[in-house]
């Protein structure tokens, strides 16, 4: 038999429930731990989500989550502006900035082609990029780095075909083997991709 | 708890939790399942490449609680094809779902393990790629017992061989008598050509299925009897080719840069 709980507690474990990954047990565990703490602490949660939702918003540059506009890379005097990176998620930006190489800009699609979805181009910031190579032609070199998916592969090829004959260097992100993977769990696939973009030493 | 071994192709993947992957799998013994993959978002993991989309992979599952989960594998073939353009990727996805529709409740039968194989290999391969998903649907019908009638009248059963009219209430042709024509309800004029290219797909081996050259008349009257037919059978709407319908419109000739 189902439990039952208060209306408000029911709600709590509603909402915590349509969190991803978050399952009914997970989300029940959730609201009693967040009911037990006591209200600074609870409130102090409720206070960070409010916040964050009514103070992050996307770039105007690069469609990156951001609290001010233009966001803290877009402004920076120290990054090279003739590069911009392409990524899918606000998320893959905080991996690549970990990469501490990597002094250009970003722009943020915030998702991939995928017809299984139903997203089409004109449902990433794909408008938006072409928007930004028009505005800022002091961009000469556009990396592609979307995740190694079909989805993501087609959305750079797709992305590389629009800007094929202007003058754009279009890179992608070359694919091999992980740092500390076994060579010989690495599929065919992925051993085919490294091989064809071996390195002379 | 049993352990199963199976070849299969990625007909969907969906993110689950936080690393794993629900992969819908088109199997050669076991007809369409659902399989768990865990941990296959990781970098590291040895399911990864095993939950690609559109792969073709020898699996090995554990069956437990009337659920399946990839436990081990090798891929066969990745059909990268697939990628190389929205509209291979959207006509392969297109014909995944309705194969995914059609197959769901169906019991295993190694037909139509085959024909997506055939189908998704011509996909990733030629440069039709929606007209070969849209004809991969009929025969997909056909083989499912849908199939058109398109060699004699469904009303009087005149055998027809010039162009003719398609009758979606009789589900098959109508020849020129007014008799058979009144009775016909909705229906759409099919050329020669196009009645010569749907009857080569009714009947010819998965390994000919595909060997056919067309006009752009013929592939525009097909593919217009295709979605009627499909929409007809299948009681379903499919709007993923609509993504195509709609391209990309945006003047690019800002973009081009001084090479100077």
């Amino acid at each position: 038999m189902a439990m039952r709980f208060s209306p408000a507690i029911t709600r709590l474990i509603a909402e915590l429930n349509k969190l991803p990954g978050i399952g009914a047990k997970t989300a029940q565990r959730l609201a009693f731990h967040i009911l037990a703490q006591d209200n600074e602490q609870a409130l102090a949660l409720a206070d960070a989500i409010r916040d964050a939702k009514q103070d992050v918003t996307l770039c105007s540059e690069c469609c990156n989550l951001t609290e001010d506009d233009p966001c803290d890379i877009c402004r920076s005097q120290n990054r090279d502006r003739s590069v911009v990176c392409v990524v899918e998620n606000p998320r893959d930006v905080s991996v690549m900035e970990r990469v501490q190489n990597f002094d250009g800009l970003y722009h943020v699609l915030h998702g991939a082609i995928s017809p299984m979805e139903d997203i089409g181009p004109e449902d990433i910031k794909l408008r938006e990029l072409l928007q930004r190579l028009q505005q800022h032609q002091e961009i000469e070199e556009i990396i592609l780095a979307m995740n190694p998916s079909i989805e993501g592969e087609a959305t750079a090829l797709y992305i590389a075909r629009l800007l094929h004959k202007t003058g754009i260097k279009t890179t992608q992100l070359s694919h091999g083997i992980p740092m500390g993977a076994d060579l010989e769990y690495a599929d065919a696939e992925t051993l085919s991709r490294a091989l064809k973009n071996r390195q002379e030493l | 708890m049993s352990k199963i071994s199976d070849k299969g192709f990625v007909m969907a993947s969906f993110p689950y939790r936080d690393r794993d992957r629900m992969l819908h799998i088109l199997t050669r013994d076991h007809g369409l399942i659902s399989a768990g993959a865990r941990g296959a978002c990781s970098v590291k993991s040895k399911l990864r490449p095993l939950s690609n989309l559109f792969s073709l992979c020898n699996y090995e599952f554990f069956y437990h609680k009337e659920r399946f989960y990839v436990d081990d594998g090798e891929v066969i073939e990745a059909f990268l094809g697939i990628s190389e353009s929205i509209e291979h990727l959207t006509a392969a996805s297109f014909a995944s779902e309705v194969f995914r529709d059609l197959t769901r409740n169906s019991p295993p039968d190694q037909k139509y393990f085959d024909l997506w194989a055939y189908t998704l290999y011509e996909i990733s391969q030629s440069e039709r790629p929606v007209l070969l998903s849209r004809l991969s649907t009929l025969r997909l019908l056909a083989e499912a017992g849908y199939a058109p009638q398109l060699e004699r009248c469904g009303s009087c059963q005149r055998p027809i061989s010039s162009d003719a009219t398609f009758s979606f209430q009789t589900s098959g042709l109508v020849c020129g008598s007014r008799a058979c024509e009144s009775a016909s309800g909705d229906s759409i004029r099919l050329s020669e050509g196009t009645l010569a290219l749907l009857r080569h797909v009714l009947t010819a081996p998965f390994n000919r299925l595909y060997r056919f050259t067309v006009t752009a008349d013929v592939e525009k009257n097909a593919s217009q009897f295709l979605d009627l037919y499909l929409c007809e059978k299948m009681e379903k709407d499919y709007k993923m080719l609509d993504l195509l319908e709609h391209p990309f419109d945006m003047d690019l000739s800002g973009l081009k840069r001084n090479c100077d």
